[in-house]
């Protein structure tokens, strides 16, 4: 096993990690690396699937990482009509500009930004933790009114994940 | 029926001046005492003395049994922390409040506090906080970013959303 996806693996067993699943803030579904899914839940009480599904590439890994909604049906990313919407439309982070997220945080999309928005990007010591908790908000912006994804988009089999604890409390 | 008898969980807590959350498989018997000796003891850190559930503004009493304090149906990350409260004092837009939060006092907490303070609208996510430069996580315990001090001086900002 490569280092990348080693500390990948080792990050996702960490307390820090499970502490957001416990949260409910993401759910680890599988890993084919440098690719990894996890499923988010929509903003409750509004419109939408149960969950988006996350395709995450992790090459590198601990440097930044790219990610697109993506869909479990066609295992292809979610098409634009289905991300998340607000009163002017798509949701900015997940406008389809590119094939990843329209976030500096994401390393494809870092360089639209040049000197801007540091504070956002992503910073040595970042980890997977830090890059869900940013998707996360970002779903969960106040902004969102509603998604027509079903939730069959996000139903991807989970499978278990070496070394993690069921038992937390 | 199960005749299936769990004899220990793993806690996740976090500790004062700790960036990171940490975990512990302890007996689901175990008083909050015997918590604090065993991350005393874990830490090498004598001041930890008081056992809280996140945003709660009680400690938990030493004879409590540890999970039957923690709430199953919503999660709380409990938080070891030196005694009392810490002073934030939360800047926006030039101007200052302040008050005393537990160590276990989650940013989201202090946002709202802050919305309050200088009679902002909207909700607690369209606000973040930043210690210097560093965005902070809704979730984050006041002492896990306080750096063992108590004083933190925070600002309060709309999230920015990058445009084109």
């Amino acid at each position: 096993m490569e280092l990348d996806e080693a500390a990948l693996r080792a990050d996702m067993t960490s307390a820090a990690f499970r502490l957001g699943v416990y949260r409910g803030q993401w759910e680890f579904v599988r890993i084919r690396f440098p690719l990894v899914w996890f499923r988010i839940p929509k903003p409750p009480l509004k419109p939408g699937p149960t969950s988006f599904l996350l395709r995450v590439e992790a090459t590198g890994y601990r440097g930044p990482l790219t990610a697109q909604l993506w869909d479990a049906r066609t295992d292809q990313a979610l098409a634009p009509q289905l991300r998340p919407h607000g009163a002017a439309g798509l949701l900015p982070a997940f406008s389809a500009w590119s094939a990843c997220l329209y976030h500096p945080i994401d390393r494809l999309a870092r360089s639209h930004w040049p000197n801007q928005f540091d504070d956002l990007a992503w910073k040595p010591g970042d980890d997977i933790v830090t890059f869900l908790e940013a998707i996360h908000a970002l779903i969960h912006d106040p902004a969102y009114l509603q998604s027509t994804a079903p939730t069959e988009a996000a139903e991807l089999p989970a499978e278990p994940l070496e070394g993690y604890s069921s038992r937390v409390a | 029926m199960s005749d299936i008898k769990i004899l220990e969980r793993e806690v996740l807590f976090a500790v004062e001046g700790e960036r990171r959350p940490r975990s512990l498989t302890l007996p689901v018997d175990i008083t909050a005492t015997d918590f604090l000796e065993r991350v005393v003891a874990l830490t090498g850190r004598t001041e930890l003395v008081e056992v809280l559930i996140e945003d709660e503004e009680v400690t938990i009493q030493g004879d409590h049994i540890l999970f039957e304090r923690i709430v199953v149906d919503e999660f709380k990350l409990v938080h070891v922390a030196t005694e009392g409260k810490i002073k934030v004092e939360v800047t926006f837009n030039g101007k200052t409040k302040d008050t005393g939060f537990r160590p276990s006092a989650t940013m989201e907490k202090i946002i709202r506090w802050a919305m309050g303070a200088f009679e902002l609208e909207g909700e607690p996510a369209d606000f973040q906080l930043k210690l210097g430069n560093e965005v902070l996580a809704a979730g984050q315990h006041l002492g896990q970013i306080a750096e063992c001090k108590k004083t933190v001086r925070l600002n309060l900002v709309m999230k920015i959303k990058p445009q084109g």
